[in-house]
C-alpha cells in the first residue's frame, strides 16, 4: 500500500524527524511505501506533492499539535496516531493501519 | 559548537530521570549556557510529563526549548546502570542526549544538526555505535558523523 502523512511535535526538532523516519522505515520493512512530511523547526521537510496525496491509500497524521494544510487530505482516509507510538512502535502502527484498510476494502 | 568535552559525562552514578535532568541543569548553568537552572529543570520535566522522551530501550533524548537557554547546546550522559525514565513503555535508559534550544530559535544550522541527530538515533546502525562508546572521543566522533550529514 501507499501512505503519505505528516509529523509535527511541539518543539519541532526531535520527534518530528524521528516519527517520520520510524514510519518510513517500518513501511519499507513491511513492503509499503510511506512518505512523511515533517512540519518542524526547519520548516517543511519532504513536502508532499499533489500526486503523492492522490496516489496514497491513506494519510497518517502523527502530531501533538495542529498541522498545516490538512485540507489537502480531503476525501482520503485519515488515520491519527500518537507521536510516541509512531517513534517507538512504527511497525505496529503501520501493521494496524494496513489491517484496518484491508478489512474496509473487503466489506 | 553544540557539543564539546565539558558537556560529555561518562559513567555517572545517577539513579533516576529527575537526577539526570537536575545534573544537566546544574552543569549548563556552570558552563554559562543558560540563565537559570531551575527554569531549565522545570522545562525539561514539563516536556517529559507531556510526553516521555525515552523512546526505546536504552536511549532518552530530554529536550527543552526554553527562554532560559542562551545558546543551543547538547549534553551527553552515559550512566553506570540502566535507569527508569517514567515512560509508558517502561523503557530503562543508559544513554542520554539532552538537547537545549533557545525559545525563538528555528531554521538554523544548529536545529538542523539536532534534528539530524534525532533522526539518526532511531537507526540501528547508529545505535550500535552509540551502545559501544567508551570515551569522550567516541561520542565526539559519533556526533561529528551527524554534523557531516548536514554540512
Amino acid at each position: 500500500m501507499k501512505f503519505v502523512g505528516v509529523t509535527a511535535c511541539i518543539a519541532g526538532l526531535a520527534h518530528t524527524p524521528m516519527a517520520a523516519k520510524a514510519l518510513e522505515k517500518a513501511g519499507a520493512k513491511l513492503g509499503h511505501s510511506v512518505k512523511m512530511e515533517q512540519q518542524g523547526a526547519m520548516g517543511f521537510i519532504n513536502d508532499l506533492t499533489e500526486t503523492d496525496i492522490l496516489e496514497a491509500d491513506a494519510v497518517i497524521i502523527a502530531a501533538d499539535k495542529a498541522i498545516e494544510g490538512e485540507e489537502r487530505f480531503k476525501g482520503k482516509p485519515v488515520v491519527r496516531v500518537k507521536l510516541g507510538q509512531a517513534v517507538s512502535h512504527g511497525e505496529a502502527v503501520i501493521g494496524k493501519i494496513v489491517q484496518a484498510l484491508e478489512k474496509r476494502n473487503q466489506s | 559548537m553544540l557539543l564539546n568535552d565539558s558537556q560529555i559525562f561518562l559513567d555517572l552514578e545517577l539513579s533516576n530521570r529527575d537526577e539526570v535532568l537536575e545534573f544537566i541543569s546544574v552543569q549548563a548553568q556552570q558552563l554559562g549556557l543558560i540563565e537559570n537552572q531551575e527554569i531549565l529543570l522545570k522545562d525539561f520535566i514539563s516536556r517529559e510529563e507531556q510526553y516521555p522522551t525515552a523512546f526505546q530501550e536504552g536511549i532518552a533524548i530530554p529536550h527543552a526549548k526554553s527562554v532560559t537557554v542562551k545558546k543551543a547546546s547538547l549534553f551527553f550522559i552515559k550512566t553506570t546502570e540502566n535507569i527508569d525514565w517514567n515512560s509508558p513503555d517502561h523503557f530503562k535508559v543508559k544513554f542520554i542526549f539532552a538537547i537545549l534550544v533557545p525559545e525563538m530559535e528555528a531554521g538554523t544550522k544548529h536545529i538542523k544538526i539536532l534534528s539530524a541527530l534525532a533522526g539518526n538515533l532511531i537507526e540501528e546502525q547508529f545505535q550500535e555505535r552509540l551502545f559501544k562508546v567508551n570515551t569522550k572521543d567516541d561520542i565526539l566522533n559519533l556526533f561529528k558523523s551527524v554534523e557531516m550529514e548536514v554540512v
